[in-house]
């Protein structure tokens, strides 16, 4: 602003020639405002540099003055600091905060390391393009490892590849296996159940055989032994020489054999 | 328990100051004096100390200070644990951004990955830069001195804007990860 002030003084200046003295003055005000208005400028940050540690230039007393009110700045901090301590939790009520706040700094730094070292691709492509088509003497080393890096990138793509197919044919090869252990199983519980059942029946069928069969012997027997009680009474009834003929003294004795036994 | 406080003196005009703390003594002098010769626009004052709390009866000459700097040696863990026991006596306010820990010679052969490990992990455990450095050569030295007093000249606000945390913020160590580099992984 006082720069742009200072224009027109310049051409008030200029105008009034004849007033050397006046003009003498002005000239010096004018330069001297635009000294000032230089040092405003550059106000906002005064580069520091040893040469100007001369105790009364402008650009020391601006960057004394910045020093100042930044370490004002920091004491106010430290002031603010006591005024916020919160004396039953000093921490935990921060905690959220701050983890969310580091976390958003590691992204930050992260997306920023990215960016240059894609920035930093960028420029190296670019200025190997360049060197390639300007045919210097360093472009056949340059084309000779780009050719090499392709051909080794083709390769890395078809091993990948068979890899990717072997693997699926791996993969397969366990299916099917696991599902023949599966149905083998099944096959062997099944066996299993059958041969229990069938060995069920048959002893259940051989007791019911045993018992049928043993009824019948019972009851036959015991018809064979009525048949002979009454044989025996009929002969013995009937007054007849038994001893004589040899059929019906078997018939007798029969039945004293049962007796003994 | 005697702490060393930031705020309890004014700071002088143009000038800053830089505490290096280093239990061995082997690197402060020659540090001190590649920060004393560097070009700079501002007054340096260096102090060196072996231990912290500072003795108390030069505590009305000391000015404020800035900086504290403490250079840890990574061939032995009794430094970094006199290290620790030393940050006890630092006020609350260093640790936003005017701490620094130093490592000298990260990269010869009889450095334990362990210790510097452990170094890391005190570092990012504070949140303060972690600088290596060379100190046994010329341009090591000026190097060493050249990014001290960076971080002096924002601690000690003489770079209006930027305010210690900020650069604490982009300069602070991070956690290092586990050793497990044989693992490759697919980009993309």
């Amino acid at each position: 602003m006082a720069a742009a002030g200072s224009e027109p003084l310049g051409e008030a200046a200029d105008c009034s020639a004849e007033n050397t003295v006046d003009m003498d003055v002005f000239q010096k005000l004018n330069t001297a405002s635009q000294k000032l208005g230089q040092a405003v400028k550059i106000n906002y940050w005064t580069p520091a540099d040893p040469t100007s540690n001369n105790e009364e230039s402008y650009k020391y007393m601006f960057r004394l003055k910045q020093q100042l009110a930044k370490q004002c700045e920091d004491m106010k901090i430290r002031l603010k600091i006591d005024e916020d301590y919160n004396f039953l939790n000093p921490i935990s009520e921060a905690k959220p905060d701050i983890t969310e706040a580091l976390t958003e700094l590691e992204t930050a730094k992260n997306q920023h390391q990215k960016t240059t070292l894609a920035l930093h691709r960028a420029q190296v492509a670019c200025t190997i393009s360049e060197k390639v088509v300007k045919e210097d003497k360093q472009t056949e080393s340059i084309k000779e490892t780009v050719n090499h890096t392709l051909r080794l990138y083709s390769q890395i793509l078809n091993l990948q590849e068979e890899g990717n197919k072997l693997r699926s044919q791996v993969q397969e090869v366990r299916k099917k296996r696991l599902t023949l252990k599966k149905d083998a199983l099944m096959n062997m519980v099944e066996i299993r159940k059958v041969s229990k059942m069938k060995e069920k029946k048959v002893q259940s069928m051989k007791s019911e055989v045993l018992k049928q069969g043993q009824e019948y012997l019972e009851k036959y027997l015991n018809i064979a032994d009525l048949t002979e009680n009454v044989f025996q009474g009929l002969i013995l009834g009937s007054n007849v020489n038994w001893a004589t003929d040899p059929h019906l003294r078997e018939i007798v004795l029969q039945l004293e054999k049962n007796f003994s036994v | 328990m005697s702490v060393l406080n930031m705020f309890h003196k004014h700071p002088e005009l143009n000038t800053a100051s830089i505490l290096l703390v280093e239990t061995e003594r082997q690197h402060q002098d020659k540090l001190a004096e590649a920060i004393l010769a560097a070009q700079r626009s501002f007054n340096v004052n260096v102090h060196l100390a072996d231990s912290l709390p500072l003795p108390t009866r030069n505590e009305a000459n000391r000015p404020r200070i800035d900086l504290v700097v403490f250079i840890v040696n990574h061939f032995s863990s009794r430094s970094l644990e006199l290290t620790k026991s030393y940050l006890q006596h630092l006020d609350v306010m260093y640790f936003l951004g005017r701490l620094c820990f130093l490592v000298n010679d990260a990269r010869s052969a009889k450095s334990d990955p362990d210790k510097l490990h452990a170094v890391r992990e005190m570092a990012a455990k504070y949140s303060s830069p972690l600088l290596f450095t060379e100190l046994q050569t010329e341009q090591g030295l000026a190097t060493a001195a050249d990014r001290l007093l960076v971080f002096t000249k924002v601690s000690a606000g003489f770079v209006p804007g930027v305010s210690s945390l900020f650069l604490n913020t982009l300069t602070s160590c991070s956690h290092p990860m586990e050793s497990s580099s044989n693992t490759l992984v697919d980009t993309d």
